[in-house]
C-alpha cells in the first residue's frame, strides 16, 4: 500500500492547532471585549495593525488557523454522512484555506 | 455451512452515544468558529488597507455592533475550548521522558497552560 | 430471606430462526462479587443453554470476553454487577463487528489487520541461536512497553466511531501493535510496516477522538501511538520532500 500524502495538509493543520490555541483567544479579547469596553479606539487599533510585526503575526494567524479549521471541517462533514462527496469537500476546504492565505498575504503586504 | 451474519449499521447520530463523543463533536465544531474568526480578521486587515477612514467606519459600524460582540463571545468560548483540548492533548502527542519514566502528564499540561496565560497577557499588554 | 436478583437484557441473534436479533430478559441471582460474565455463565448453566458467547480466562488476560455492557465496550470478566444493581444490564456483542450468533462477533477483519501490520519482531539481522539473545536495555524496553500490553480484546475497535464509519481503517490496536514493534530497538521492520501504517487507511483516518484509549482495559493508549505516528510520519514526509534524494 502506498504511503499517503496527507502530511502535506496535516503539517499546517497541526501547526495551526497550536498557533490558534495559543494566540487566538487573546486576539479575540482585543477585537471583541476590548473594543466593546472602549479599552481601545479605532485609531489605536489601526496603528497597531499597521505595524509590520502585527501584519506578519496576523498573516500567520489567519493562514494557519484556516488550514487547521478546514482540516477538521473536512472530517466532520465526511463523518456526518457526506462521504460520497469526500473528494469535492477536500478541494473546497483546502482550496479556501489556500485562497484565504493568499488574500491575507496580499492584504498584509499592501497595507 | 456459513450462516448469515448480522450487521448493525452505524446510527447517523453516532456522536450522541456518550458524553465523550458529544465533547469530541463540540471540539470539532470549534473549527467553524476558528475559521469564521479568521475570515473576520481577513476582513479587518482588508479594511485597514483601505485607509484610516474606511477602517474607522468598519470599527464603529461593525466591530462595535452588538452582533459583533455577541459573535465574539460565542466564538471565544469555542476557541478557548479548542485551546484547552489542544493543551490537554500534549502528553498524548509528546513522549517526554526522564530516564525510563514518562514525566507526569499533568506537569506537561500545566506547562502549556502557563505558557498560554503568559503569551495572552503579553499580547494584551502590548496591544492595549 | 428472598434472594436478590438482577435482570440481564441479552442480545440474541439466532440466524437459523430469524434474520433479526431480539433482546431476551433473564433474572439471575445478584451477588456482590459477581461480574457480568458470571451472570452469563449462570444463564448458560441454569436457565438457557442455547446462549452463545466467548470467554476463557476470567481474569482480564485472554481478551475474549469483550462485549457491550450498557452500551460501553467492557471485558465482562471485569464488569461487576454491583456497579449496575439494581438497574437491569443490557449485554450486546461488540459494536462495529458483524454478529455470527448471540454475543459472538466475527473477528476475521481484526486478525487480518494484525497480519497486515506485521505485528511481530522482524530482526534487523537474523542470527543463529548460538550467537545468543538480542539484548535490550530497560530504557529501550520502556519506549514501547506500554503498547505491548495489548491483549487483542478489540474493545478499542468497538469504541472507535472511525472504524464504525470506515471498516477499512486499520484501527487502534493494530496501529499500536505496529508501533510497539517499530519502537523496539531489536526490530528492523519499520519501513515495511510504515507502508501500511502511514497509508490513507492507516493513521490518517484517525480523528483523535480518544475513545480507544479510554476503554482500553490494559492502558495501552492507542490514541497516543497513532498521534505520535502522525507527527513522525509528517516529519519524514517533509524531510524527504525538502532534502535531495539519497541525502538522508
Amino acid at each position: 500500500m502506498a504511503r499517503s500524502n496527507e502530511p502535506l495538509f496535516w503539517a499546517p493543520f497541526f501547526a495551526g492547532a497550536g498557533f490558534s490555541a495559543l494566540f487566538m483567544p487573546a486576539v479575540m479579547i482585543i477585537t471583541g471585549v476590548a473594543v466593546a469596553a472602549g479599552w481601545i479606539n479605532a485609531t489605536q487599533l489601526y496603528q497597531l495593525i499597521l505595524h509590520p510585526l502585527t501584519r506578519l503575526f496576523l498573516f500567520l494567524l489567519i493562514s494557519l488557523s484556516l488550514f487547521h479549521a478546514v482540516h477538521r471541517i473536512r472530517f466532520v462533514l465526511v463523518d456526518l454522512g457526506l462521504k460520497p462527496f469526500a473528494g469535492i469537500i477536500s478541494v473546497l476546504c483546502y482550496g479556501s484555506a489556500i485562497v484565504g492565505s493568499i488574500l491575507a498575504a496580499i492584504f498584509a503586504l499592501t497595507l | 455451512m456459513k450462516t448469515k451474519e448480522y450487521v448493525r449499521p452505524m446510527p447517523a447520530n453516532w456522536f450522541m452515544h456518550n458524553r465523550h463523543l458529544q465533547l469530541f463533536m463540540l471540539r470539532e465544531l470549534s473549527a467553524f468558529f476558528v475559521a469564521g474568526y479568521s475570515v473576520f480578521l481577513l476582513v479587518m486587515l482588508y479594511k485597514a488597507g483601505q485607509g484610516e477612514q474606511a477602517f474607522q467606519q468598519f470599527f464603529e459600524g461593525v466591530m462595535k455592533s452588538g452582533l459583533s460582540i455577541f459573535l465574539h463571545l460565542i466564538a471565544l468560548a469555542f476557541v478557548v475550548y479548542h485551546a484547552l483540548t489542544s493543551f490537554n492533548a500534549a502528553p498524548v502527542i509528546m513522549d517526554v521522558r526522564i530516564g525510563e519514566d514518562p514525566i507526569d502528564p499533568r506537569l506537561l499540561i500545566a506547562a502549556h497552560y502557563v505558557m498560554w496565560v503568559v503569551v495572552s497577557v503579553v499580547i494584551l499588554i502590548v496591544a492595549l | 430471606m428472598p434472594e436478590k436478583s438482577i435482570t440481564l437484557e441479552v442480545f440474541r441473534y439466532l440466524p437459523e430462526q430469524s434474520d433479526e436479533p431480539k433482546y431476551q430478559k433473564y433474572d439471575v441471582p445478584y451477588r456482590e462479587d459477581w461480574v457480568v460474565l458470571d451472570a452469563l455463565n449462570y444463564i448458560k448453566d441454569h436457565i438457557d443453554g442455547s446462549l452463545s458467547y466467548r470467554w476463557s480466562c476470567r481474569m482480564g488476560v485472554c481478551g475474549s470476553c469483550g462485549m457491550m455492557v450498557n452500551g460501553e465496550p467492557r471485558l465482562t470478566c471485569a464488569a461487576f454487577l454491583r456497579d449496575f444493581y439494581p438497574q437491569p444490564i443490557r449485554v450486546e456483542p461488540l459494536t462495529n463487528f458483524p454478529v455470527i450468533r448471540d454475543l459472538i462477533i466475527n473477528l476475521e477483519d481484526f486478525l487480518h489487520k494484525l497480519k497486515e501490520v506485521k505485528a511481530w519482531l522482524i530482526p534487523k539481522q537474523e542470527k543463529p541461536v548460538s550467537e545468543g539473545e538480542y539484548l535490550q536495555s530497560p530504557k529501550e524496553l520502556a519506549t514501547y512497553k506500554q503498547f505491548s500490553m495489548c491483549i487483542n480484546c478489540m474493545l478499542c475497535y468497538a469504541a472507535c466511531p472511525v472504524y464504525g464509519l470506515e471498516p477499512k481503517f486499520l484501527g487502534p490496536a493494530a496501529i499500536a501493535l505496529g508501533q510497539r514493534y517499530n519502537l523496539d530497538s531489536r526490530d528492523g521492520g519499520k519501513e515495511e510496516r510504515t507502508d501500511i501504517i502511514a497509508s490513507s487507511e492507516g493513521i490518517w483516518e484517525c480523528t483523535f477522538i480518544g475513545e480507544c484509549s479510554r476503554v482500553c482495559p490494559k492502558h495501552v493508549d492507542p490514541a497516543a501511538a497513532i498521534q505520535r505516528a502522525k507527527v513522525q510520519s509528517t516529519q519524514e514526509w517533509w524531510m524527504s520532500l525538502l532534502l535531495p534524494k539519497g541525502a538522508k
